[in-house]
C-alpha cells in the first residue's frame, strides 16, 4: 500500500484578528507549501474543512481555498466534522493519495469565531438537538466539559488545583509558541482566582474560541523522494471512527445517552476506540508514543485523554500529571504546543493544528518547545479529539 | 417501536453550575441566575438523561449517586398557557 507522508505543514497564529477566514487558511497553505519546498501547481487535490459560521465560503471550503490560490482544475473536496474537522480532512487526503488517485494533496483548515460561548445556528429550530439543548436546558460546551470534570472529581478524588495544574504546565509549554494565542504562563492560583464558568471548571480552566489557520501537504512517500522533500513525516494513522451502540456517555450535543438495557455496551467506549483504532492502524501501542497533542477543551479533559490513550489506567492521570511525565522535560509531554489553553479553538483548523505540532516536534523544528528524548527528537506522536455528533479523531505520525 | 414510561426516579451521574449567561436561544431570567445541569441516570431504565436542577433545589447537596425525582415545572409562559418541562430534584431516599 501507498505511504503517506507529510511534507510540509503551516500555519497562521491564533488570536481574535476578526478578518475573512479565507486569509488565515491562505497564509497557512501558503506556508505549508513552501515548508515542503513545493508549488500550489503540484497540488493535485484540495480539502478544506468546513467553518459553519461564514457562510456560504465555509460550507465549500475546498473549492474557497481553491478559488483563492488560483484554479488549476485540481479535484477538491469539502468536509465538516465539528472538532474533527481536521481529522476528517486528511483522512480523505490519505486514502486519495494511498488509493492512487492523486500525488499531491492539500489540506486546509480555518475559521473565524464570534466571541464568547459557541452558539447552535440562528432559528426556531425545534428539530435540532444543538438548538433544543441550548434553548430547554442551557446546556453550554462547559456544560459537558464540567460534568467529566466532576466525574474525575467524584470518582478519582481529582481537585480544581489538579485541573489548575494542567492550565499552568500548558501555558508555561505554549509561552514559547509563535503561533499560540496566549503567551502568558499563569500559576495554579491564578487559574483558582478566575471565576466560574461551569462549577467546577474556573475561567482558565476552558478554552476560549479563536481565529486560526492550519494546513498540510501530504504526498506519497514515493513523490516526496522523487522531489527531495526534505525530512518527511510519515503519516502512520489516521482514526475517525463513531461511536459504537449503545454510547453510555453523556456527549454534545445529545440531551440523553443510548439506553444499555438491550444491548451490552461495547468493551471500549468511544473516547478508548478513538486512540485504539489509531494504535491498530499504525501497528503501534501507548507504550510507543513519545509526545502528544489532546484536545484540551477543558484542563479536566486533558486528564481523561491520558486514560483514554492508554498513557496511564482510570483514575491515574491526576498521579501522571503531578510526577512530571506529562510536562516538557517528562518522558511524555502532552500538548507541548500549550493546547488548546494557549490557542483558544479555531474548530477546523485544530486538529490539523495538533498534527503541524506533532510534525514540527518529530522533525526536532520546535524551537524552545522541543520536546527531548536524551539528545534526540521524539519518534513518534499521537494527536486525539472529538467532534460533537460522535466524530473521533486521532493521528498518528512516525519518523 | 412502543412507547413506554420512563422511571420518575434516578440518581446523579454528574452536574454542573452554571455562572455566566448563555447565549441564545436559552431565555433566562431578567436578572440571570446561576444555574444547574444535571446528569442523571433513571432508576432501571439504563439511561442517562439531562435537565436542569429544580427551582429552589440547592447544587451543593448533590453527589454522584444522589437520589432525584423528576418534576415538571413551567419553561416559559406560552401564548395558549405555560409550557413545562422536566426537571430534577434531590430527594430524601437513601442513597443507593
Amino acid at each position: 500500500m501507498t505511504e503517506v507522508v507529510i511534507a510540509g505543514a503551516g500555519m497562521h497564529p491564533w488570536g481574535k484578528w476578526g478578518r475573512n477566514f479565507v486569509e488565515y487558511g491562505l497564509h497557512a497553505a501558503r506556508q505549508a507549501l513552501d515548508d515542503a519546498g513545493l508549488d500550489w501547481t503540484d497540488v493535485d487535490y484540495v480539502v478544506g474543512g468546513d467553518t459553519v459560521r461564514n457562510g456560504y465560503p465555509g460550507y465549500v471550503a475546498g473549492a474557497t481555498f481553491a478559488q483563492a490560490l488560483g484554479w488549476t482544475g485540481a479535484r477538491i473536496a469539502s468536509c465538516y466534522a465539528a472538532c474533527a474537522t481536521g481529522a476528517m480532512a486528511m483522512d480523505l487526503a490519505r486514502t486519495r493519495i494511498m488509493a492512487g488517485l492523486c500525488e499531491v494533496a492539500l489540506v486546509v483548515g480555518a475559521d473565524t469565531t464570534p466571541k464568547g460561548f459557541l452558539a447552535p445556528n440562528a432559528g426556531e429550530r425545534t428539530d435540532d438537538p444543538d438548538w433544543l439543548r441550548f434553548r430547554l436546558l442551557g446546556a453550554t460546551n462547559p456544560t459537558y466539559f464540567a460534568f467529566y470534570a466532576r466525574r474525575r472529581m467524584e470518582l478519582f478524588g481529582a481537585t480544581s488545583l489538579d485541573f489548575a495544574r494542567v492550565k499552568a504546565k500548558n501555558s508555561r509549554a505554549g509561552a514559547t509558541n509563535p503561533n499560540a494565542r496566549y503567551r502568558k504562563e499563569f500559576t495554579e492560583q491564578d487559574v483558582l482566582d478566575s471565576p466560574y464558568v461551569s462549577e467546577p471548571l474556573h475561567l482558565l480552566d476552558i478554552c476560549a474560541t479563536s481565529d486560526g489557520g492550519a494546513a498540510l501537504v501530504l504526498t506519497s512517500k514515493d513523490f516526496a523522494a522523487k522531489r527531495d522533500v526534505a525530512d518527511p513525516v510519515t503519516v502512520a494513522a489516521v482514526s475517525t471512527v463513531t461511536p459504537t451502540y449503545p454510547n453510555t456517555v453523556i456527549e454534545m450535543p445529545n440531551f440523553a445517552t443510548d439506553a444499555w438495557n438491550v444491548v451490552t455496551p461495547p468493551a471500549r467506549p468511544f473516547r478508548d476506540d478513538i486512540g485504539w483504532a489509531s494504535y491498530e492502524q499504525a501497528a503501534l501501542g501507548p507504550e510507543d508514543i513519545e509526545v502528544a497533542e489532546v484536545y484540551d477543551l477543558s484542563s479536566a479533559l486533558e486528564l481523561d485523554w491520558y486514560e483514554n490513550l492508554g498513557f496511564c489506567g482510570e483514575g491515574e492521570a491526576e498521579k501522571l500529571l503531578a510526577d512530571g511525565v506529562t510536562a516538557l522535560g517528562g518522558t511524555l509531554p502532552v500538548n507541548p504546543s500549550g493546547g488548546l489553553g494557549c490557542f483558544g479553538e479555531a474548530v477546523p483548523a485544530q486538529a490539523l493544528a495538533q498534527v503541524c505540532e506533532i510534525t514540527w516536534q518529530l522533525q526536532g523544528r520546535a524551537g524552545q518547545r522541543q520536546v527531548d528524548h536524551g539528545g534526540r527528537p521524539p519518534r513518534a506522536g499521537i494527536t486525539a479529539n472529538q467532534g460533537l455528533f460522535g466524530h473521533g479523531s486521532s493521528v498518528i505520525l512516525t519518523r | 417501536m412502543a412507547e413506554r414510561e420512563l422511571a420518575r426516579t434516578g440518581t446523579v451521574w454528574s452536574w454542573a453550575t452554571n455562572h455566566y449567561e448563555p447565549p441564545a436561544p436559552y431565555e433566562p431570567p431578567d436578572p440571570f441566575v446561576p444555574y444547574t445541569v444535571v446528569a442523571v441516570e433513571l432508576d432501571g431504565e439504563h439511561l442517562i438523561v439531562l435537565g436542569q436542577l429544580a427551582g429552589e433545589s440547592d447544587p451543593s447537596e448533590l453527589h454522584v449517586g444522589a437520589p432525584v425525582d423528576v418534576v415538571v415545572e413551567t419553561l416559559f409562559e406560552g401564548e395558549d398557557g405555560p409550557r413545562t418541562i422536566w426537571r430534577f430534584q434531590p430527594t430524601a431516599r437513601g442513597a443507593r
